[in-house]
């Protein structure tokens, strides 16, 4: 059974997903601001409600959950970079999911053998943010992290499972970051290395899914795919269905696996989105 | 006896052919049976990757230490080219018509297998 203090948790104040900035997320917006790489929601993922638990019970056999893909939690923690950190989680799981291999899901101070064995890349949410909202605090919208995610990629973070001899990194975040985060002061855009560009343009999404209603999210959820999702001040990643309590759980930024009940997913999907690939490298053993 | 070397010949000749299932080739210069790298190339719009098939992947990476993967039919690399790795791969996939997966050894196409079944099925088109 499942906390219920880790049920519906929210922040007390937001920590980056104010409500003026939520209002701009609808689905349209964001299917604009991802041109060429929006996507409808194929037809080939619908699964009518009768089959969900069956689907789940089988995603828990294969491991296929996109909580399976993502190997490490971060930590925002003070800052306002909630929107980023989630969207991070997707990239690396569309990443991960690609290349095949099941992590088994975040775990707090813990690094995965696998993460350096099978070429897992640690992306920068704060790459993202620092162009989002260059004043640092006060959130930024998923439509803006998306718009730019996809226009010109994030960068790798400093730390990593493996030396890549990346040219161009920045860290984690400007919060606390953690065993496979770097944290760091903050870095404006004007202070990323030069030709950053070259560098962030190998790892955008490439197909951005926008679900048009609460059952078309669970979908691309049992699917493997993972659904970034803002509510009640502060955005995270949906990466598993749990049918006996109908509960979606997501790594959230602060080292923690939470859940969202049913209610609040059925509040919360609309301005969500599911990366469903992202650009892969020549060679998997040298991503940039 | 000139029979005989024929026959023996000619077995030669097939076992040095890759051994593709469900579409057409035309490698015939000797190559590895024993994969590298395997690949399940699909389309997202027409077709859900099945539950079975992200297990047996993620079984090949792990048990067969080969790289395998998983390749949506419009990916790209950084610069907007299909990636280097998977060109012959996602190739040959068309051609079978997707899904299918592909097996791969010293960088050649060694067997295509359309739409796998099961788990087993994957582990099978994975010489």
């Amino acid at each position: 059974m499942i906390d219920p203090a880790l049920i519906d948790h929210f922040p007390s104040e937001h920590d980056g997903y104010p409500a003026e900035l939520a209002a701009e997320d609808t689905t349209d917006a964001l299917r604009d601001a991802c041109g060429d790489a929006s996507r409808e929601f194929p037809k080939s993922l619908w699964l009518e409600p009768r089959d969900w638990a069956a689907k789940a019970r089988e995603n828990d056999a294969a491991g296929s959950w996109g909580m399976n893909f993502i190997d490490r939690f971060t930590n925002q923690n003070p800052t306002h970079e909630c929107t980023c950190h989630s969207l991070r989680a997707n990239a690396e799981a569309a990443r991960n999911r690609a290349r095949g291999v099941n992590y088994g899901g975040p775990k707090k101070d813990f690094r995965y053998q696998e993460s350096k064995d099978f070429g897992s890349v640690w992306l920068s949410p704060l790459s993202v943010y620092a162009e989002a909202n260059p004043r640092k605090w006060g959130g930024a919208n998923v439509r803006a992290v998306l718009e730019i995610a996809v226009r010109r990629g994030m960068l790798p973070e400093t730390v990593q499972p493996r030396d890549y001899q990346f040219r161009h990194a920045i860290v984690g975040t400007s919060g606390k970051g953690g065993l496979n985060q770097a944290g760091g002061p903050w870095v404006s855009l004007s202070r990323f290395p030069d030709g950053w560009e070259e560098t962030a343009r190998q790892f955008r999404p490439l197909e951005v899914i926008f679900p048009e209603s609460y059952e078309q999210a669970v979908c691309l959820v049992l699917h493997g795919l993972v659904v970034s999702v803002g509510r009640n001040g502060h955005a995270v990643p949906w990466a598993r269905w749990i049918p006996d309590q109908r509960l979606m759980a997501y790594p959230d930024s602060y080292d923690i696996i939470r859940y969202d009940s049913e209610r609040t997913a059925r509040s919360a999907w609309k301005g969500s989105f599911a990366i469903a690939s992202m650009t892969l490298p020549d060679d998997w053993s040298k991503p940039a | 006896m000139r029979t005989a070397f024929a026959l023996i010949v000619a077995g030669l000749v097939v076992l040095a052919l890759p051994r593709v299932e469900g579409c057409r080739t035309t490698t015939t210069q000797q190559i590895a049976t024993t994969a590298t790298a395997a690949v399940y190339v699909y389309e997202k719009d027409d077709h859900a990757i099945p539950a079975y098939v992200t297990a047996a992947i993620n079984r090949l990476n792990r048990e067969r230490k080969i790289v395998a993967t998983l390749l949506e039919d419009d990916t790209t690399n950084g610069d907007g080219e299909v990636p280097t790795q998977y060109r012959l791969a996602l190739e040959a996939a068309r051609k079978a018509g997707l899904p299918a997966v592909v097996a791969m050894a010293g960088g050649q196409v060694i067997r295509v297998t359309p739409a796998p079944a099961s788990e087993a099925a994957v582990m099978e088109a994975v010489p």
